[in-house]
């Protein structure tokens, strides 16, 4: 397969996780790894910048329940979060795969 | 139980200020924090903050602006607030509760018995709020930088749920009489004044850590980091429209 022509599909989803999680993901179809992903909402993690650290290190990573579930357990390992789960937040992740609404 | 105890605690009262100020203001101390601090502030004019992780979409920013309300976002995590008739507070401290929920416990002690010095049923909710006859009257949120906890909060004197709503991008199929219903339910104001309020909270603060309160202000040199603060970090687009 050609990379270039590996469609990046852009979605987002809100979720009540406890507290309110918005994604919005951009993920190729075919490799189905991630392009780039958001994760904004009202919960709370501590320390805060590790937010985006697991944003910047979610790309790259394939759509798939254990990969997605082990980079977030490692990023997060030394952080405390409060209104989601992290099995939560992977099932979320996975439910926008295949997700036709593109923004 | 409260565990933690000072023998000091200093409090500033620093009035009614512009939200970026205000802002600004709790980052100074949370970064230069010697001694606890109990700050104490209301706002020159309406304000929604939103939380760090929050897209600004969260606001409809263009109506604010017409509406003459600023919008900041702070430096914790938590919901959007809408910042208009309350008391607000700040509390900075190196001596916390690791954990988070005992942390929030412990200095929401302070809240709780502020209420109930005037009269009101007040509780701790966890993670972060206080409520008053099962209504939502406080909420706070936390972060932690350098050893030091900043906890901030608001107390609703009162609450305009409609006002709150129509600056918001909340879906229009959830601006329902019922959702409106639903949270003039759940949220409430205490109907007390500013000053009735800051008057209760000092007096708690001491009781509840069993500590002296020692005024201040802040220095012309403080001010000015505020001000740069301010300028460079929470009234600017960059930090604003970040997420």
């Amino acid at each position: 397969m050609n990379s270039s022509q590996d469609e990046i599909i852009t979605t987002t989803s809100t979720t009540k996780l406890g507290k309110i999680v918005k994604i919005k993901i951009a993920y190729k179809q075919e490799s189905e790894l991630i392009h780039s992903i958001k994760i904004t909402g009202d919960f709370f993690v501590h320390p805060e910048e590790v937010i985006e650290q697991l944003e910047q290190e979610l790309c790259g990573v394939k759509l798939e329940k254990e990969d997605l579930k082990n980079k977030i357990k490692l990023v997060l390992k030394n952080s405390e979060f409060f209104g989601f789960e992290i099995d939560s937040l992977v099932d979320v992740i996975l439910g926008m795969k295949g997700d036709k609404n593109k923004i | 139980m409260i565990k933690i105890k000072f023998e000091k605690i200093r409090i500033l009262e620093t009035g009614n200020n512009l939200g970026p100020w205000n802002m600004a203001v709790d980052e100074f101390l949370l970064y230069n924090c010697k001694e606890p601090i109990l700050r104490i502030y209301g706002w020159s004019k309406p304000c929604i903050s939103i939380g760090y992780f929050q897209n600004i979409d969260e606001v409809d920013y263009k109506k604010c602006n017409d509406m003459n309300v600023d919008v900041v976002r702070r430096i914790t995590g938590g919901g959007a607030v809408f910042h208009d008739m309350e008391l607000t507070y700040s509390f900075v401290t190196k001596n916390f509760p690791q954990n988070i929920l005992k942390s929030y416990e412990e200095i929401s002690e302070v809240i709780i018995q502020a209420l109930k010095k005037l009269g009101l049923d007040a509780k701790f909710s966890p993670l972060n709020d206080v409520i008053v006859d099962g209504k939502k009257v406080c909420g706070n949120a936390q972060t932690r930088k350098n050893n030091t906890l900043l906890q901030h909060g608001t107390i609703l004197l009162e609450v305009d749920v409609e006002k709150m709503f129509s600056l918001l991008n909340v879906p229009i199929e959830k601006i329902s009489d019922k959702k409106i219903l639903d949270v003039k339910n759940r949220v409430a104001g205490i109907s007390k004044t500013f000053d009735q309020v800051s008057n209760a909270l000092k007096s708690s603060a001491r009781d509840v850590f069993g500590c002296d309160l020692v005024p201040f202000k802040l220095s012309q040199e403080e001010l000015e980091s505020c001000q740069k603060l301010m300028d460079e970090k929470f009234s600017s687009e960059n930090w604003t429209f970040r997420r």
